[in-house]
């Protein structure tokens, strides 16, 4: 028992940064006797590692989640800027495409999340966003006709799209009225959108750059459905 | 004549035990909700550099970064049924995390009783991340290494940012002033504007609201605006040094720069109304595209 007055021995701040740098292997079972150690001496760090055991034990029990929009939005960043996007994409697209996009098992928000994925994958590739592109495009037309979507993804395109669509009108109600104005004038205006792109792009289906906004009206659809399918989960 | 007056004694009793256990039932929920609004202060000792997450239902939201290393917080709820709750980590010593959220207590309240207005006095190493479903954001003073931002439809406001400024608002309108980092600004009806910008990476998108830039470009900076049916103007100094690469599908391009046009083969977009030059020695690159919006590009009178 400490008496009044005693203050237990406070470590340094060296040590609890080497127990942050050694806590990622303790969780992950790595034999590391200087972090039980710490804890004894710190009660900071101690109150940490009990945390993050708790944590541990709780989501052991919890349903899967889907990450959020955001999520997506920034591994995305980060592989545009790493460069590893454009590799990616034939073999997501071609995963893509044989999935069971429309099959009851599959959550809703795995669905968002690959549509946005895939959108993704394939809005940008070679697009137009990447500076100095254009150029590269125009002395390589093979690259723009890869660029074209067929009918086929515009069709499991709207079909997923349909399936989200369904799952937050389920949900809408809960909503609060302004709330489910603003979602509703969203995907109001991404719907005339996707409309006048499908036009446009069966009228001249050589238009690149009306593809790019088809696929970008897609993916920003299943942003915000995403979104909005977020919006009530507990 | 006995039985009666005890009849009558018993039925009083109960009557002014009932009534006592109603009014002991039912006076904490009355003071609860006399109470009228809540209010939060906060000040935690910080690094330099936390990390600030606040996620809110409704309501004003203020960040403004200062020198100290402390955060100071002042909630204001609507409803004493309506709670922020207020996480720190670590839990002794100077604080790396924290994390305010809005709970909602009881189902019931919904609407403007849901309000919960935040003032933040946060480090300007801070880094941010906001998520308001309703209510204007504000956002001044940061050099963090981002500050991400969040709305349903609020407006949302940055001015001075120096990190990695993202801003997404489906129906809301975006104001960067003055940013420095990459910035980032999405829409889907709401209207973006740039002002003054020092970011060599910026990005702003929008489906039916209208993208204006007013500024220079940073030399070896890239700025990419897009709309679908909204119109882009980009107002820059005659001093500018950038390389144009505009282009609509359906819409109007408009240009008053005397640009140098590049020589190139056919464009690969055939429908598409395109422009591509440079003007002065074209340090920056500069993409504008829309479906059906006017591009219109000038300079500063």
């Amino acid at each position: 028992m400490l008496g009044p007055g005693h203050k237990p021995p406070q470590p340094d701040r060296a040590q609890c940064r080497q127990f942050d740098q050694d806590l990622p292997a303790y969780l992950e079972g790595v034999e590391t006797p200087a972090v039980l150690k710490h804890v004894r001496e710190c009660s900071s760090c101690a109150v940490t590692l009990a945390d993050l055991e708790q944590i541990r034990f709780v989501s052991r029990h919890l349903p899967l989640e889907d990450p959020p929009a955001r999520v997506w939005a920034n591994i995305r960043a980060r592989l545009a800027e790493e460069g590893i996007l454009h590799e990616q994409v034939p073999a997501w697209h071609r995963w893509f495409n044989r999935l069971p996009l429309v099959s009851e098992s599959v959550p809703v928000g795995a669905l968002a999340g690959l549509a946005i994925l895939a959108l993704t994958l394939l809005n940008s590739p070679q697009g137009f966003e990447s500076p100095g592109t254009l150029d590269a495009l125009s002395g390589n037309p093979q690259v723009v006709t890869a660029g074209m979507m067929s009918a086929d993804f515009d069709a499991s395109m709207t079909r997923t799209l349909t399936e989200m669509e369904e799952a937050y009108l389920g949900r809408e109600s809960s909503m609060e009225p302004t709330v489910k104005e603003t979602y509703r004038r969203s995907l109001d205006c991404l719907d005339a959108n996707i409309a006048e792109c499908l036009r446009h792009c069966r009228r001249d289906p050589r238009d690149a750059l009306a593809r790019q906004y088809l696929s970008r009206a897609y993916q920003s659809k299943a942003e915000v459905l995403t979104s909005a399918l977020e919006f009530d989960r507990p | 004549m006995y039985n009666r007056r005890v009849d009558f004694e018993i039925g009083q009793t109960a009557k002014r035990l009932i009534l006592r256990v109603a009014f002991i039932a039912v006076a904490p929920t009355c003071l609860l909700m006399a109470a009228g609004p809540g209010r939060l202060e906060k000040t935690l000792d910080t690094t330099g550099d936390p990390q600030i997450t606040l996620s809110n239902l409704r309501g004003q939201i203020a960040v403004r970064g200062w020198v100290k290393n402390q955060v100071h917080v002042i909630c204001v709820t609507a409803s004493p049924r309506v709670e922020v709750d207020v996480d720190a980590l670590p839990r002794t010593g100077q604080v790396e995390r924290i994390q305010l959220a809005t709970h909602v207590l009881d189902p019931l309240v919904t609407g403007n009783d849901e309000t919960a207005d935040c003032a933040l006095d946060v480090p300007v190493g801070a880094s941010l991340e906001v998520r308001n479903r309703q209510g204007a954001v504000l956002v001044e003073k940061l050099q963090g290494q981002h500050a991400w931002i969040e709305s349903a439809d609020a407006r949302i406001s940055a001015t001075d940012v120096a990190g990695h400024l993202t801003a997404r608002s489906l129906g809301g309108d975006i104001e960067f002033t003055r940013p420095t980092g990459r910035a980032d600004a999405y829409s889907i009806t709401g209207s973006i504007r740039l002002l003054d910008p020092g970011s060599k990476n910026l990005r702003a998108n929008t489906n039916s609201g209208k993208i204006t830039y007013q500024g220079d470009f940073i030399p070896a900076g890239e700025y990419v605006l897009s709309t679908y049916s909204g119109d882009i103007e980009v107002i820059c100094p005659p001093s500018a040094s950038f390389e144009l690469n505009a282009k609509t599908v359906k819409g109007k391009l408009e240009n008053t720069f005397s640009l140098t046009h590049k020589r190139h083969s056919p464009s690969p977009f055939p429908s598409a109304n395109s422009l591509f030059g440079t003007y002065n020695t074209g340090n920056a690159t500069v993409e504008l595209t829309s479906f059906s919006g006017k591009i219109r590009v000038r300079p500063q009178p």
